[in-house]
């Protein structure tokens, strides 16, 4: 009996538009991002962001949206914002340490450059 | 009651682990070249198990044909070939050489692998390319011998025993060694060159052909090559946080 009004409001959290909280926003980006739009998660993200600038998980997913589409700057800026709001998060520690190493990766091909 | 928890677990869930690929930029900057020519490779003269000029040519013409947008020129006959045969003329009796024919014939190679106004000339005659040129080796490796192991063995009331040991361990394989030149066809200059190496071996009870191999390495190998001339990809996954 309850399933139905349950499910309602899950729908309703993913809809864009239907309200302009970071969660809101957070949820929508993380579902575009799994269908590969990664311009629209990173607006998304951008927009949590701007909401709410201390919310670690928009700052992590934003940090992913931004070195997927190659801005590594900002993402490294993203990751460590994150990181200094929620030190102790394994999640945002491993997305960091993973983004590291292959900026490294990129910094060592840059570097061999002619 | 079970699609309510179904969904409540979904709903539960605070991450969500997703596959990114983060772009990596191609070594040199290849936009001003339409054409790509492999224009053949040094190899060290004598028997080998591979015809490996060759194969490598026509690997990587492949792999540039399918991978990059440059048109992959095919001359009858690589231009290096005919500038190593000159050096080869003065060399060796019936396929044999000696020890000294093997390094001056080396020495030839380096010279014209590094000569500016023969890459320059052989650019202009087909009309400017990127030039894909190089050395390759390819030699059997064998690292046969003893090897430290531990095994369990049972005593005679079947209780396990950790015993250490050596035990002979016949390991064969290939490696190969390529040096790779990218020259500006237009200027004859070396833009970038780069050395790789690769090794494989086998235990006894595997038996590969040295062409089989040959492949098992360029397959290894090729993501580096083509990763001087066009942008690659580092695949990953991070976790996206709700």
């Amino acid at each position: 009996m309850l399933a139905a009004p349950f499910l309602t409001l899950v729908v309703l959290a993913f809809v864009p538009g239907s309200s302009t909280t970071s969660d809101h926003e957070i949820a929508f980006g993380i579902d575009v991002a799994r269908k590969g739009l990664w311009s629209e998660a990173r607006f998304r993200f951008e927009k949590a962001v701007a909401l709410e600038p201390n919310n670690a998980e928009a700052l992590n997913n934003l940090g992913i949206a931004l070195e997927q589409q190659g801005a590594f700057t900002e993402a490294r800026a993203a990751y460590e914002k994150a990181l200094k709001l929620k030190p102790g998060n394994i999640y945002i520690q491993q997305n960091y340490d993973l983004f590291r190493e292959a900026d490294d990766k990129r910094n060592r091909k840059a570097k061999k450059k002619p | 009651m079970l699609v309510l928890a179904g969904t409540s677990l979904v709903a539960c869930a605070s991450f969500v682990e997703i596959p990114v690929e983060t772009p990596l930029q191609s070594k040199i900057d290849v936009s001003a070249f339409r054409r790509v020519l492999v224009a053949g490779f040094v190899t060290d003269l004598g028997e080998a198990d591979v015809e490996l000029a060759p194969e490598t040519t026509r690997l990587l013409q492949n792999q540039l044909r399918s991978n990059t947008k440059l048109q992959v020129l095919e001359p009858d006959r690589p231009p290096l070939n005919d500038a190593l045969e000159k050096s080869l003329e003065k060399l060796g009796e019936g396929g044999k050489y000696t020890k000294q024919e093997r390094e001056q014939y080396r020495l030839d190679a380096d010279r014209v692998l590094q000569d500016g106004e023969f890459w320059r000339k052989v650019g202009e005659e087909y009309q400017n390319p990127l030039i894909v040129t190089g050395r390759v080796g390819f030699d059997a490796q064998n690292r046969s011998g003893f090897q430290s192991e531990e095994r369990v063995v049972r005593d005679q009331f079947n209780r396990p025993r950790l015993v250490r040991g050596n035990r002979y361990l016949e390991r064969k394989g290939f490696s190969l060694n390529a040096e790779f030149y990218f020259v500006d066809g237009r200027t004859g200059q070396t833009l970038h060159k780069e050395k790789f190496t690769e090794e494989v071996l086998y235990g006894e009870d595997q038996k590969v052909s040295p062409l089989s191999s040959y492949f098992e390495l360029m397959d290894r190998l090729l993501p580096n090559f083509l990763g001087v001339i066009s942008p690659q990809k580092i695949r990953g996954t991070r976790v996206l946080l709700k």
